[in-house]
């Protein structure tokens, strides 16, 4: 591996997304290397989500928590890549159960496709990955990829329970966070720690950073859907609100309305 | 108000419109986002067990983004 950038470089997310975007460029050609379905149309739809300008802050922080625990290989392009087609899998699933059209700024392949075509390739996504992963032979990292899908899938349907009910409390709504979002982030934190080989304290202490992170990345989602520039995000204003679906974020408003006005 | 509207499924434009302004007269957006705060905090702790390196530099500033964003 070559000299990697210098701490003194590193100043803002700018910085960060220069720094690595050599790596970032490797888990972006196993991405598109992985999407070989002998269907075209599988791959036409993965492809049409996974090359809308996602962030790849998964396959970031697993790149980087690899690097942080000393790990100098190239397998974390592949696990990387294998992490966002996961994340992409919950994306068209969730698209669906949302009745969205419109996610970053672009028509959502249930609306281009139907809702069919948009969940049959969302399992195809997830079994990709479940292949490639398995071929690690690494029990650590199966052990915990399953059991993070375990706790999205939970999370979602936690969701749905209480879908549209504005009297659910913030420690629900953490809970529902911690398992649908928190768990592939944590995850992500934490493979890059076993590929690194890092002392299981320092792999409980990269899931957890993981976990963290992933709870404060989707109160401020949340938050921004109600807080910032409708254009700028793609979707109308308090979409997920106001949407027949609608989410429980909507916890945010209604608990603190009510609790100091008792509306 | 809210409650009737979400659990009948009847929230109007009007409606919405209502409950955000409530949600900044109320300071619901700042106390979501002072409880991310605090999330990314404790966060920023779990990486004092690594020594400082670039990767542990540019985690810690995904950190801060992530509650930093405008999308």
């Amino acid at each position: 591996m070559k000299d990697g950038p210098t701490t003194t470089s590193i100043h803002t997310m700018t910085d960060v997304w220069d720094a690595y975007r050599g790596e970032l460029e490797g888990v972006d050609d196993q991405i598109h290397k992985n999407l070989d379905s002998s269907v075209g149309l599988v791959n036409t739809v993965a492809g049409h989500i996974l090359n809308s300008g996602g962030k790849r802050i998964r396959p970031l922080l697993l790149v980087l928590s690899a690097r942080l625990c000393g790990y100098p290989g190239q397998d974390v392009f592949a696990l990387a890549s294998l992490i966002e087609y996961i994340h992409t899998a919950t994306l068209l699933h969730d698209d669906v159960v949302d009745d969205a059209d419109l996610r970053r700024g672009r028509q959502t392949a249930r609306k281009l496709w139907g809702n069919q075509v948009s969940i049959l390739v969302g399992d195809y996504l997830y079994s990709r990955a479940i292949c490639q992963i398995v071929s690690f032979r690494n029990q650590g990292i199966n052990e915990v990829l399953s059991e993070a899908c375990r706790k999205m899938a939970e999370g979602e349907v936690l969701q749905l329970h209480y879908n549209g009910n504005p009297l659910i409390t913030e420690a629900e709504y953490l809970r529902i966070v911690e398992h649908k979002t928190a768990g592939l982030i944590a995850a992500s934190c934490g493979i890059g720690a076993i590929i690194g080989n890092a002392s299981i304290e320092r792999q409980d202490a990269l899931f957890r950073f993981g976990q963290r992170l992933g709870i404060a990345f989707q109160l401020v989602d949340d938050t921004l859907d109600y807080a910032a520039n409708g254009d700028r995000l793609g979707k109308s204003l308090g979409q997920d609100c106001g949407k027949a679906k609608r989410r429980c974020r909507c916890f945010i408003c209604c608990n603190s309305v009510r609790n100091t006005t008792g509306r | 108000m809210i409650t009737d509207r979400m659990e009948t499924r009847t929230l109007s434009d009007t409606d919405l419109d209502r409950i955000i302004t409530l949600m900044q007269e109320y300071g619901s957006i700042t106390y979501a986002l002072e409880r991310a705060r605090k999330f990314v905090m404790a966060a920023n702790l779990d990486l004092a067990l690594f020594e400082e390196s670039s990767p542990r530099r540019a985690l810690s500033i995904v950190a801060e983004y992530m509650v930093n964003r405008d999308r």
